[in-house]
């Protein structure tokens, strides 16, 4: 590539003076909240003695079985068990759980807000943002840090649902998992939220943006299942190995089971060399009831649920 | 710090900022509403973060949330009301330069993110290959590999641009 035209390319990007609109007092406003959601304890007396009790016995975490109640104690209260294993990470596991009760009302209403483990962390979308927090280790904190979309752009119930969800969050000091069906509770001073899973294994995954690009009826598809995963571009199928922890995917061992019969026009092989590569080196997952977000170090896969 | 005493920091940080940062984010989403939405998330986070980083590494700070931030997130973001208006910008003075015929933001769009990422911070923050490997936790021949994919499509771009503009 020639120093001209990189000195040309700085030139132009020199010239792009647009102008980004910015509300500062809405920053200040959503920064103060940001810190006072930090800010934020957890009962770890009770936590921690629900996790010795899971982990003693494993059929308490089964589908078979129903109902985990842990102590209730204030959050400045100290670890009073020997766990050694932060629970609620064994709790949450690799699921994606959607908000689907507020203190008795449902809330299911899109956009959904979610919560899933992503290593030591937790994070999930809002109706506006996401928002990511830490998972208690012992004797600390739970914190909250909310990235969220603008205020202008965000209709004021949706607004006021994230808010009054990170607040009730923050509140939270005991929790209640229950299986067949999954259900965790959390509960807290300022309400009880009610989550439900959602997986992406089983669904037919068409992609409906490529590289931030809308493309309609890609014929490029993805279906997970466990540990394996397979689909169809509209020249080849394929299969793969698929290997999750929370929100980190990665696409290993991906082969061709089936070539066509004619010539693949070259603007749908390039599309679908495309998608290999993307799919090839995934790392992240983000899933909603409606859409599954892979994300790799060169760009992302959008989809959508097939049919 | 006083949440007093921060605003008042954070706002004059905010005026010195608010240029830099909203046309990276332009560059970097192609998007005016969705680069609204990318700099006001990562001047929240900045606040969060301002008693650690204030104040000489506040700007450094910024510009790595935000470039390391999933930007496409926000272009697809189904509760973003659409805004009508275009972008602010200068009247053309008749020159031919690409960013006023089409606008360079644009054509940065449409390649991956990565590449994206890559020329905003080589070609517009001047930061040396080795610079923005450190700034996105990437390793130096991938810096290089994807501005050179970078400039290339981009390259492709404008030659296509201007011999359509030329009837050729």
């Amino acid at each position: 590539m020639s120093v001209d035209f990189e000195d040309r390319l700085r030139a132009e990007l020199d010239a792009d003076q647009v102008t980004i609109p910015l509300d500062e007092d809405a920053v200040l406003a959503r920064g103060r909240a940001s810190v006072r959601n930090r800010r934020v304890g957890w009962a770890l007396a009770g936590v921690a003695a629900l996790a010795v009790a899971v982990m003693a016995v494993p059929g308490l975490v089964s589908r078979s079985t129903t109902g985990v109640i842990a102590p209730v104690a204030s959050p400045t209260a100290g670890v009073g068990s020997g766990a050694t294993v932060p629970l609620p990470k064994e709790i949450l596991g690799s699921t994606t759980w959607r908000l689907s009760a507020e203190t008795g009302e449902w809330v299911g209403t899109a956009p959904e807000i979610t919560l899933v483990a992503d290593g030591d962390e937790i994070v999930g979308n809002l109706g506006c943002g996401t928002y990511t927090g830490q998972i208690p280790l012992r004797g600390a904190d739970w914190t909250f840090e909310a990235s969220v979309a603008a205020s202008h752009s965000c209709p004021y119930q949706t607004n006021a649902r994230d808010t009054r969800y990170l607040e009730t969050l923050n509140g939270v000091t005991s929790y209640e998992f229950a299986s067949d069906p999954d259900r965790l509770s959390l509960e807290g001073s300022r309400g009880t939220l009610v989550f439900e899973p959602i997986s992406a294994d089983g669904v037919t995954w068409q992609v409906i943006r490529l590289d931030g690009q809308d493309v309609e009826g890609s014929g490029l598809t993805l279906v997970v299942d466990g540990g394996d995963a397979h689909g169809s571009t509209v020249c080849v199928d394929f299969v793969a190995n698929v290997a999750r922890d929370g929100t980190k995917w990665s696409v290993t061992n991906r082969q061709n089971v089936r070539g066509t019969e004619v010539p693949c026009p070259l603007e749908t092989s390039n599309r679908m060399n495309r998608y290999f590569d993307l799919l090839d080196q995934v790392t992240r997952a983000t899933l909603t009831p409606e859409n599954l977000i892979l994300t790799g170090s060169d760009g992302s896969l959008e989809f959508g649920r097939k049919g | 710090m006083g949440h007093g005493a921060r605003d008042a920091e954070f706002t004059a940080f905010m005026a010195g900022a608010q240029r830099s940062l909203g046309r990276t984010a332009w560059l970097l989403t192609g998007e005016r509403e969705a680069a609204a939405d990318l700099l006001q998330a990562t001047l929240v986070k900045t606040y969060v973060a301002w008693p650690r980083i204030h104040p000489d590494g506040a700007m450094a700070y910024a510009r790595r949330v935000m470039v390391n931030d999933n930007v496409d997130r926000y272009r697809a973001r189904p509760a973003t009301v659409p805004v009508a208006e275009p972008p602010e910008r200068p009247v053309p003075d008749g020159s031919d330069s690409l960013a006023e015929r089409e606008g360079i933001g644009r054509l940065l769009a449409s390649l991956p993110v990565q590449q994206r990422r890559v020329v905003v911070l080589r070609y517009l923050h001047d930061l040396s290959e080795k610079a923005v490997a450190a700034e996105l936790r990437l390793p130096l021949g991938t810096v290089k590999s994807s501005a050179a994919r970078g400039l290339a499509a981009l390259r492709a771009a404008i030659e296509h641009d201007e011999a359509m503009r030329s009837g050729r």
